[in-house]
């Protein structure tokens, strides 16, 4: 390791007259400043940044309002005179935090950390300063939980926490031994770091490195190394999105074993996420001349478990080794040196459960302690005691030259990290999992797998094994792809970089990728998406509807998307009050002149079960009456009864052309929140039917089938006898019984959920003929496809609705390129708001009048 | 004066030297500096910093305290062999 001769203490301004340098006879400017290496740095940032733009890089987090900040920033950091620096950059980041929370928000956290850090110094014995901190942050916790309310603290305390919650225990820790005073400046640095305010997961990082490392190198190869990282840090990022929208399966829809092999790999590779946030982190860091040590270290390639717990989150396992295992096994040692370090290393695993609760209090306000955490913790902890066990019998360390090169010496530590790999991703996919039965049961069906199919995978094991072995090869050839950047001189590690991030500029440009075809053009444009997969959408519909949210998952990405606090008021119409226990497949059914509040809006049901107004069953003549099946979206919770979208359609209807065709029009709406193609068949044939309807409206969503899965699964697994011949013969084909976990019955019923989608709207065709009623599918764009259907399922469905005979009609471009969270209901609940209500009632009156021909609605005749 | 007290700190850095050749590559043992950055280099890490200041402890009968364990005190061949002299000092 390069160890740069500065003298710390003149980057920290003691050690030059009056604390300020010149530079090429200016004041305040550094007199070092290199500017051909600067130029080269800032151009490299500039297309870094370009690059975090160009894919979006964590858009959902307070990045891109502080990218600006930590460009400019950089450069005049840069040039600044040594001992200005670290004061620029306290005050650099306090400007950060009020950009990203505006002043009074802003002003609040900056109040509060320092009130923080000042009871750290108050002149009274430690212990004291301790109590009272402790004091302060109980103080702290009662708002976090929710026990007080105020207008701040839910916004700002996940950031304090980061801020300050580990933070604090390191620096109380440390300030009682501090061998040289710190300036002001370097504790108000410590706390309030810059790229803090974007990350609320952040490095625990140590407060005796963070002032050993500071500018403890060449300045420019410090920039140099920060540029690089974030790049890195970029690149982990793109590829977790590659890894999280394409390799993770959903759970319910695992069928094969090599959905089985995804499932489990693709768990353990989503941790890219927090490497390459890390690394942003770090690089960030280094822009301004904290050249801290790395926080991940080629995780994916530990042979041992020793070497996973040490490289998979370093500062953490460097911060549990500072406040626990040294005290601890220093004290206990006399004990004997083996059983003091399997204490030590047990207690730090029962401690970073704990604390990762306690991480996840701040972050989310919850303390989940569950048993999959626990597990998962325990049997780490449990194979690293052993490791250590095995490890410190023959401590003696090796050179890899030593041992020299051969097939054996390869071929052993290739296994060995093939086997650690597979390990960890089989443990990760447990951690993963809601419960132990759901994780069972996925593993079970990789048990049913042919023997071609074993025979295929453990050819795809060995062929990941001859690369391991060709890369230790190329490794000991002096060929490896892996460079270390402090070994090598600053252009050349520029050179590297500029290759890395102008080829994913190109990459990520569409002007380039087009050539590439359309589907290698439509995949990285898939990349440049923030949103949840699948999987996580499941999860989070499924948590809507059944209050099974798994948001508080380390390794779900619900939580990072999902910043509101959900209140506990706000259910889904099937949890409320607002229902009964419905008949046939009807699960659930509206209470007949319900009167209530759903999400914060009046929700009236009428004497019919209908969430609408009162109608009598018999139509008046000269009435157009149109009954308006659908589901959440168009029953509309949260919004007014008189503005969802089918109310609104009825006084477009009746405004433009009442007393033409028809005297007046009247929208029926039917729709029930959760309901599939199933219930809404059902209530087509034995509620709609009875107020004889001139045609349906049938609204019809992409997600059709994860709501159907779900009431197919209550259906069964009440072992309901449902009138549908075609329902019960599947429920008995799939074996779905009472006693297996839902997600083990909606996998049994999910190779049947075409079938019965295609069925029900079969049958609705058969109705709309028998009675003469035309059926209008409706394709209504959910808040997920403002930027187009999802291009899986619409394409299935609308083939579906064609066959069985409805007038399809689709609502592109119903949003008008709006953002899609401008037309949430509320940051945790995607269903449309009052405006999303308007833009569809408008999107869906324009095409009625436009297509009238085609959906005889009698509108046009009379319009002229 | 005790035999401790007169151990220059030459001597010291060749008995931590050897103990840290148990945990050290003799590769990079080679290339070992008083500066050489041991914990912000990556040389060093928990299960040897704990290793190392028991056997310097049992070696000169001395007692780190834990928070000398760090990069403050232990970051250097150099950083070491000034706390352990300062604690042979203090026993005399």
């Amino acid at each position: 390791m390069l160890k740069y001769t500065k003298v710390v203490s003149e980057q920290l301004g003691e050690g030059s007259a009056g604390g300020m340098t010149k530079g090429m006879g200016i004041p305040f400017l550094a007199s070092n400043i290199q500017f051909p290496k600067l130029l080269v740095l800032v151009l490299q940032l500039a297309v870094v940044i370009f690059s975090i733009r160009l894919f979006n890089v964590e858009d959902a987090s307070a990045l891109h309002i502080i990218l600006p900040i930590i460009f400019g920033g950089f450069i005049i950091h840069a040039v600044l005179a040594p001992s200005l620096r670290l004061p620029f950059f306290v005050f650099l980041s306090l400007a950060a935090i009020i950009a990203v929370f505006s002043w009074v928000n802003g002003l609040w956290l900056i109040g509060i950390g320092l009130g923080l850090i000042g009871l750290c110094h108050l002149p009274i014995p430690f212990r004291a300063r301790v109590a009272l901190v402790l004091l302060a942050v109980a103080g702290l916790v009662v708002l976090r939980g929710g026990w007080v309310t105020t207008s701040w603290s839910e916004l700002i305390l996940p950031i304090l926490g980061a801020m300050f919650m580990f933070r604090l225990v390191i620096y109380m820790h440390d300030l009682r031994h501090e061998r040289k005073p710190a300036t002001i400046w370097e504790r108000l640095a410590y706390f309030f770091l810059l790229p803090n305010v974007a990350f609320p997961l952040f490095p625990v990082i140590d407060y005796q490195l963070f002032r050993k490392t500071y500018y403890n190198d060449d300045d420019y190869k410090i920039y140099q190394k920060g540029v690089l990282w974030i790049f890195r840090g970029v690149t982990h990022l793109i590829l977790y999105r590659a890894v999280y929208y394409y390799l993770v399966p959903t759970p319910e829809e695992i069928q094969g074993l090599w959905q089985v092999v995804l499932f489990i790999i693709s768990s353990y590779l989503i941790y890219l996420r927090v490497s390459g946030l890390f690394h942003v982190i770090i690089g960030i860091l280094c822009l301004f001349g904290m050249n801290l040590p790395e926080t991940h270290h080629h995780y994916f390639l530990a042979g041992e478990f020793n070497e996973v717990w040490r490289k998979l989150n370093i500062y953490w396992k460097d911060f549990m080794a500072k406040v626990l295992y040294y005290p601890l096994v220093m004290k206990i040692r006399k004990m004997g040196m083996m059983r003091a370090r399997v204490l030590g290393t047990m207690l730090v695993f029962v401690a970073t459960w704990l604390l990762h609760s306690y991480q996840w209090f701040w972050l989310r306000g919850a303390f989940p302690l569950n048993a999959i955490d626990g597990l998962y913790w325990g049997i780490l902890g449990m194979f690293v005691v052993i490791n250590t066990i095995k490890t410190t019998k023959d401590l003696t360390p090796k050179d890899d030259e030593d041992t020299g090169w051969s097939w054996g010496l390869a071929s052993r530590q290739s296994m060995r990290i093939l086997g650690m790999f597979i390990f960890m991703s089989v443990l990760w996919s447990f951690w993963s999992s809601h419960s132990i039965a759901d994780w069972w049961s996925v593993m079970m069906v990789g048990g049913t797998a042919s023997l071609q199919e074993y025979g295929l995978l453990m050819l795809g094991i060995f062929g990941i094994f001859a690369m391991l072995v060709t890369h230790l090869f190329m490794d000991f050839k002096g060929w490896s792809l892996l460079w270390d950047e402090n070994e090598l001189p600053f252009y050349s590690v520029a050179l590297r970089t500029s290759i890395g991030v102008l080829a994913l500029v190109a990459v990520g440009m569409p002007r380039v990728n087009n050539n590439f075809g359309e589907k290698s053009a439509s995949f990285i444009a898939s990349l440049k998406e923030s949103r949840l997969n699948d999987r996580d959408q499941g999860v989070l519909e499924r948590g809507y509807y059944e209050g099974l949210i798994d948001g508080n998952s380390y390794t779900s990405q619900i939580w990072w998307t999902d910043k509101g606090e959900k209140p506990d008021n706000w259910k889904a119409t099937m949890n409320s009050d607002a229902v009964q226990p419905g008949e046939d497949v009807l699960v659930y059914e509206l209470i007949p002149s319900y009167s209530g509040i759903i999400k914060d809006a009046p929700f009236n049901v009428n004497e019919w079960g209908m969430r609408d107004k009162s109608y009598a069953k018999e139509k008046e003549p000269g009435t157009f009456r149109i009954a308006f099946m659908g589901a959440s979206f168009e029953q509309g919770a949260g919004v007014d009864d008189e503005e969802i979208f089918p109310a609104l359609i009825e006084q477009m209807l009746n405004a433009q052309h009442a007393g033409q065709t028809y005297d007046k029009y009247e929208v029926l709406s039917f729709a029930v929140g959760g309901y599939s193609p199933v219930q809404t068949l059902y209530l087509m044939e034995n509620r709609a039917a009875e107020f004889a309807p001139d045609a349906i409206i049938y609204a019809i969503h992409s997600t059709e089938k994860r709501r159907l899965l779900m009431q197919l699964q209550k259906l069964a697994q009440d072992k309901r006898d449902v009138s549908y011949v075609f329902l019960n013969d599947i429920f008995a084909e799939a074996g779905v019984t009472k006693d297996i976990t839902h997600q083990e019955a909606r996998r049994r019923l999910d190779p049947f959920g075409d079938k019965i989608i295609r069925t029900s709207f079969e049958k609705m065709g058969e109705f709309s003929e028998a009675n003469q009623i035309p059926i209008i599918g409706l394709f209504v764009p959910s808040t997920e496809e403002v930027d187009g259907y999802n291009e899986e399922w619409h394409p299935i469905l609308k083939g579906y609705a064609e066959e069985s005979g409805f007038n399809v009609v689709t609502l592109e471009g119903a949003y008008q390129g709006v953002d899609a969270e401008s037309v949430y209901l509320a940051p945790w609940d995607t269903h449309l708001n009052k405006r999303g209500h308007k833009l569809i009632a408008d999107a869906l009156y324009k095409t009625l009048v436009e297509e009238d021909a085609r959906l005889q609605l009698g509108l046009t005749a009379t319009t002229d | 004066m005790s035999e401790a007290v007169t151990q220059n700190i030459d001597e010291i850095k060749a008995v931590t030297k050897k103990y840290l050749g148990d945990f050290i590559p003799p590769k990079k043992m080679e290339v070992l500096e008083d500066a050489t950055a041991l914990i912000t280099g990556g040389i060093l890490d928990s299960i040897t910093i704990v290793e190392l200041a028991a056997s310097l402890e049992d070696h000169y009968d001395i007692k780190f305290e834990t928070f000398e364990m760090s990069v403050d005190y232990f970051d250097t061949l150099a950083d070491i062999a000034n706390v352990v002299q300062e604690k042979i000092a203090g026993n005399a």
